[in-house]
């Protein structure tokens, strides 16, 4: 609802922080960001634009058989890291072998187009918020269709605003049901309203990462990488190992006051005490807190070594610059992935955030990474003027994911052909920018990369490249 | 003990923001009269143009101290009470804190528009990276600035408003303008100069507050909040014991902190701690004595006839089969929206129109009902809709009762305590993260709703059934009762009528009625969530229906049509960034001219039209005598 839209206002204290609207906090993206697996593209894309069809680019024309991926190092025993078997992910235009025919296939799908529908929130208490969930899916339909689109098909983007209302969400889905093919990069904090439209018509595609669980667990959404209740536990690991148990075991946890933050604390504490972490302090803040003396007073006084945060980037850096002001400094400091965003280094805040850390299940998306896809990320991006956050991040690759099981399909392609096709992608991690993980199967990632700040910059901590592997499962709360 | 004492510092510290934020609230009311809802939007808006010319445009600290201060603020303030608050005049409360509302809204959109919120900004402390240390403690500069801010604030405005001309013409005009005008004062001026004293004070607040905050629009605006407790301890009079208030707040947090466990019931004591010290301070308060010299009375629009009733209803439903039938997708949604507001907004008809009480917490009210309903064969059950009246109602019921002590604005900020305190320890609990509980449509004697335009259809029905009952209660003897209780509480108690009765009755009915609309809202989306009904929905609802007109039925549904459909046709057609921040906003703002809304425009309009003399459908006051404070009578 649009009062919701204001209504939001309120939220907004806590979305803003959640980055996600309702009672959500940004946490719900830093779960988005939290998944695992990590696979530096090696064959990927290593050039743009035209390089998709350079090495790794195999699914070019006719993109059949690059559906599966090969390999997946989710979960994993060994150690170390991993470049992804990206090939088998690239998606890429042109109409090569497999030049449209067939007409008006399926809904949505003419001789030289197709539409597929994302619906986000655009307009919410934070405008411009979520805006990258669109501007990512139409940078790499741009992308595309430069390349020549999909088997000769130019894709076409039926941008929808669902602002901040759960009704409207629903509504939108049930519309663009009747008109687009499918949809593609949806993010909205209310997506749990589309869910009821689409589990009504399971045959409907919808690539995107879900935030709502009635969402993300229907059959027919395929998130590039699903996140189920719980945590990752190989970050979890390699601090242990990196640390050691006389810091682990004096950890300190704030988390946002926000049901979706609460959740992914609840998931991340279980998962940290399966492998011997123990909290010695744990406080539920609020988003408008602006004093946070008392808790490193607290900390202070229960010897904490480390910390956590589930909660927005502007709660952590305050956080950061109590623990400063009051010479307070622990070895172990993970943000986690919202962290990693400019407002954490910004003149103001990077004096106290420097020798952070940040743990995430995305490549370096804002461009400190040379992978080639992050590049193409970033330079596709910019022309439809938008901002490389997670946001455009998930859009961009729900669309290469989306694009792939199109390709797949072939040139006569159908919700039903493409519907099968999604369902044996269980391997994709966008050619390097993700963590591996299962589309198909809902499987989490696992792999992860470590962030440092230094200097005011985010700089890459481990691997050098590539994710780390083989750390440890998923805790699956 | 060191540990004491630092919590105790750290408190003070904490202590002092708010007193800077409560002290601004405190003199507004003091020199206008009028509770500024959006004192923290104002502050918001003077530290980012703070930010602009210290870290924007580069320039040095006290030069961009100076431009704001006492340049922009106080102008501002001044643009303030000339273009809006002069015409909120004598006005009630609810009219004044719609207005004040709406100016928030609008601030809003200003502020995120000019300044994007995706992108980072940096505002340094004074001084930043000095520190001293105190108790162990180290206590930055800025800091120290902020407690030295917040006493001088205290003392100098103290001595300000009690041992000066200005300060006591400022209080003189709040008291009786007409006098202070006959005795040689100029209320205007004096009015101008109060609103800018206010700004300043809110441009202070918002400069402290940014570089610990943050830059966010939002957290600035509504940080406010949690000061209202501070401003309530000192009666929103007395600045010291609003200072003593806010240092209370301040060290109650700082030990809670340190001392209340972290998990199970107590641990979410904390985030709801200046709610509670709210809620408690109201409580505490000394009973509200009535005041007999003054009589505002209101002239309500006509009540119309049953076959009349009968026919309009009969339209609407006609109307709104063939408005559904003719459109589709999001539209109709937006319309079956804008009947179910429509139906909540009622609610607030009986209550507020009719019974002259403010509710801030009615959403709230609609939330419990959705929840209980939802409990119900996920809403599809008639029974539900039973259940959610029932417990509404008994929830309303409760509620009303610090309504037997407290009137006017202590009223609505115990309602809004209610409601944020419902956010935090029962919405939040009911409602897991990701998501919320599924709702299925009503159905009713094997007949589904389940269509979009079945249900919009049904939600019409609704509404002109609950419309009715509305009338009928307004042309009853209850309804009678409402008016003379809106018009006099004095006169009613001294006649014997029994205001309790009526307050608690009026209360548990509207929130009845509301948990009914609650269970058909919940009917929309196929689900419900605890963002549904966060408390500044409450507000939201109240605005849009005053903007309609609060005092008809018709109100109702023009309010809930501008919150539906309304703001959806805005947003797709209007390609103006927060647009509906803005037009809110101003909607809001014209209730200063308007307290009848827009149904009152037009009735009055129509009136003319047809050579009558126009009704007198805004609010007038009616001075009959001077006010007698001796003569009091206990509520209830």
């Amino acid at each position: 609802m649009r009062s919701t839209k204001m209504a939001a206002i309120a939220i907004a204290m806590m979305l803003v922080s959640a980055g996600c609207g309702a009672r959500l906090t940004k946490d719900q993206l830093a779960k988005a960001a939290a998944g695992g697996g990590q696979v530096a593209s090696a064959g990927g894309a290593t050039s743009e634009d035209s390089g998709a069809a350079a090495a790794g680019d195999q699914s070019g024309g006719a993109a059949a058989g690059s559906t599966s991926g090969g390999g997946g190092a989710t979960s994993a025993a060994g150690g170390g890291s991993t470049q992804s078997a990206a090939g088998a992910n690239q998606a890429q235009g042109g109409a090569g072998a497999c030049a449209s025919q067939g007409g008006n296939t399926d809904v949505g799908v003419t001789s030289n187009s197709i539409t597929l529908a994302n619906v986000s929130l655009l307009t919410g208490p934070v405008p411009g918020l979520f805006k990258g969930a669109k501007d990512g899916t139409q940078a790499f339909f741009n992308y595309m269709n430069s390349q020549g689109g999909v088997c000769g098909r130019k894709l076409n983007l039926d941008a929808r605003d669902d602002q901040f209302d759960v009704n409207q969400n629903k509504a939108q889905y049930e519309d663009a049901i009747g008109k687009d093919f499918g949809f593609v990069g949806s993010f909205s904090v209310v997506d749990q309203g589309g869910s009821a439209a689409l589990q009504a018509h399971p045959d409907v595609p919808d690539v995107a990462y879900a935030l709502s669980h009635e969402h993300s667990s229907l059959p027919n959404n395929f998130s590039p990488q699903p996140l189920p209740p719980g945590w990752r536990l190989g970050s979890l690991n390699y601090f242990k190992a990196k640390f050691g148990p006389d810091v682990i075991s004096k950890m300190a946890i704030l988390i946002e006051d926000a049901q979706s933050a609460k959740d992914a604390a609840d998931g991340e504490m279980k998962a940290a005490r399966s492998v011997g972490y123990n909290f010695v302090y744990s406080r539920v803040i609020e988003p408008t807190e602006a004093n946070f003396t008392s808790d490193v007073v607290a900390m202070q006084q229960k010897g904490v070594k480390g910390i956590m945060m589930t909660g927005e980037v502007g709660a952590f850096v305050r956080v950061a610059k109590a623990m400063k002001q009051q010479g307070f400094s622990v070895p172990f400091a993970n943000w986690g992935a919202n962290a990693y965003d400019p407002a954490f280094i910004t003149s103001d805040a990077a004096p106290a955030t420097n020798g952070s850390l940040i743990d995430q299940q995305l490549a370096m998306f804002q461009g400190e990474d040379a992978i080639p896809e992050v590049q193409l990320f970033n330079k596709w991006l910019k022309q439809v003027g938008g901002k490389p956050d997670i946001f455009a991040a998930f859009g961009w690759e729900s669309a290469r994911l989306f694009v792939q099981a199109l390709q797949a399909a072939g040139p006569k392609p159908t919700r039903a052909n493409v519907m099968a096709q999604l369902k044996q992608i269980d391997n994709f991690d966008g050619n390097g920018m993700l963590a591996p993980a299962g589309p198909a199967s809902k499987r989490p990632p696992t792999c992860f990369i470590v962030i440092g700040v230094q200097n005011g910059k985010f700089v890459r901590s481990d691997p050098p490249s590539g994710f780390l592997c083989n750390q440890g499962d998923y805790f699956h709360a | 003990m060191t540990e004491f004492l630092a919590f105790t510092i750290t408190g003070i510290v904490t202590g002092a923001v708010y007193a800077v934020a409560a002290s601004g609230l405190v003199v507004t009311y003091t020199t206008s009269g009028i509770f500024n809802f959006a004192h923290g939007a104002m502050g918001m808006l003077m530290a980012f143009l703070y930010w602009q010319l210290r870290v924007h445009f580069h320039w040095a600290a006290p030069f961009a101290l100076i431009a704001v201060l006492f340049v922009i603020a106080p102008l501002f303030g001044a643009l303030i009470e000339r273009v809006l608050m002069r015409n909120v005049r004598g006005s009630d409360t609810g009219t004044s804190l719609m207005v004040t509302l709406g100016l928030l809204l609008f601030l809003i959109g200003l502020g995120l528009t000019w300044w994007k919120q995706t992108e980072p900004r940096a505002m340094p402390e004074f001084f930043a990276g000095n520190t001293v240390r105190i108790f162990s403690v180290n206590v930055s500069w800025h800091e120290l600035i902020s407690i030295a801010v917040a006493g001088a604030v205290a003392i100098l405005l103290r001595l300000i408003l009690f041992r000066t001309r200005t300060g006591i013409a400022m209080r003189a005009v709040v008291d009786d303008r007409d006098l202070t005008a006959l005795n040689g004062g100029r209320p205007s001026r004096v009015s101008a100069l109060s609103w800018s004293l206010g700004t300043m004070l809110a441009a202070i607040a918002g400069i402290l507050l940014a570089p610990k905050l943050g830059l966010s629009v939002l957290n600035l605006t509504f940080l406010v909040i949690s000061a209202y407790a501070a401003a309530i301890v000192g009666q929103l009079k007395s600045l010291p014991l609003t200072f003593a208030g806010a240092l209370a707040l301040g060290l109650g947090e700082a030990y809670a902190v340190g001392y209340l466990p972290t998990s199970g019931f107590l641990s979410h004591i904390k985030p709801s701690l200046p709610m509670l010290f709210l809620f408690a301070v109201l409580l505490f308060l000394p009973q509200v004595r009535l005041r007999v010299g003054r009589l505002v009375g209101t002239r309500t629009p006509r009540i119309p006839g049953w076959r009349e009733v009968g026919v309009v209803g009969a339209a609407l439903v006609v109307g709104t089969w063939i408005v559904a039938s003719a459109i589709s997708g999001p539209d109709l949604a937006s319309f079956g929206q804008g009947l179910a507001f429509g139906i909540i907004m009622l609610s607030l008809v009986l209550l507020a129109g009719y019974g002259g009480q403010t509710s801030l917490c009615q959403m709230t009210f609609v939330g419990i009902g959705a929840v209980v309903a939802s409990y119900v064969s996920h809403g599809s059950s008639p029974i539900g809709v039973l259940a959610a009246a029932g417990a509404a109602g008994v929830v309303g019921a409760v509620i009303s009762l610090p309504a037997l002590r407290l009137t006017g604005l202590y009223l609505a900020l115990s309602t809004l305590a209610f409601a944020v305190l419902a956010d935090n320890l029962f919405f939040l609990q009911v409602f897991g993260g990701g998501g919320g509980k599924v709702f299925h449509r009503l159905s009713l004697l094997g007949v589904s709703f389940d269509g979009q335009v079945a249900y919009t259809v049904l939600l019409s029905v609704v509404f002109v059934l609950m419309g009715a009952f509305v009338l009928a209660i307004r042309r009853g003897p209850f309804g009678r009762l409402l008016a003379a209780m809106k018009d006099s509480p004095a006169a009613c108690a001294t006649l014997g009528l029994n205001l309790t009765r009526t307050k608690v009755g009026v209360f548990a009915l509207s929130a009845a009625m509301a948990g009914v609309g609650g269970a058909f809202f919940g009917g929309l989306g196929g689900s419900i969530s605890s963002n549904n009904f966060v408390y500044v929905q409450s507000l939201v609802v109240l605005l849009m229906v005053t903007i309609g007109g609060i005092l008809t039925v018709s109100g109702a549904w023009l309010g809930g049509m501008l919150l539906g459909p309304g703001f959806y046709i805005i947003s797709k057609n209007v390609s103006i960034e927060n647009i509906t921040f803005l037009g809110a906003g101003l909607g809001a703002m014209t209730i200063a001219r308007s307290p009848n809304g827009i149904v009152g425009q037009i009735s009055g309009a129509f009136d003319r039209f047809r050579k009558q003399p126009a009704r007198e459908d805004d609010v007038a006051d009616v001075e009959l005598t001077q006010e007698v404070e001796s003569i009091v009578a206990p509520v209830g």
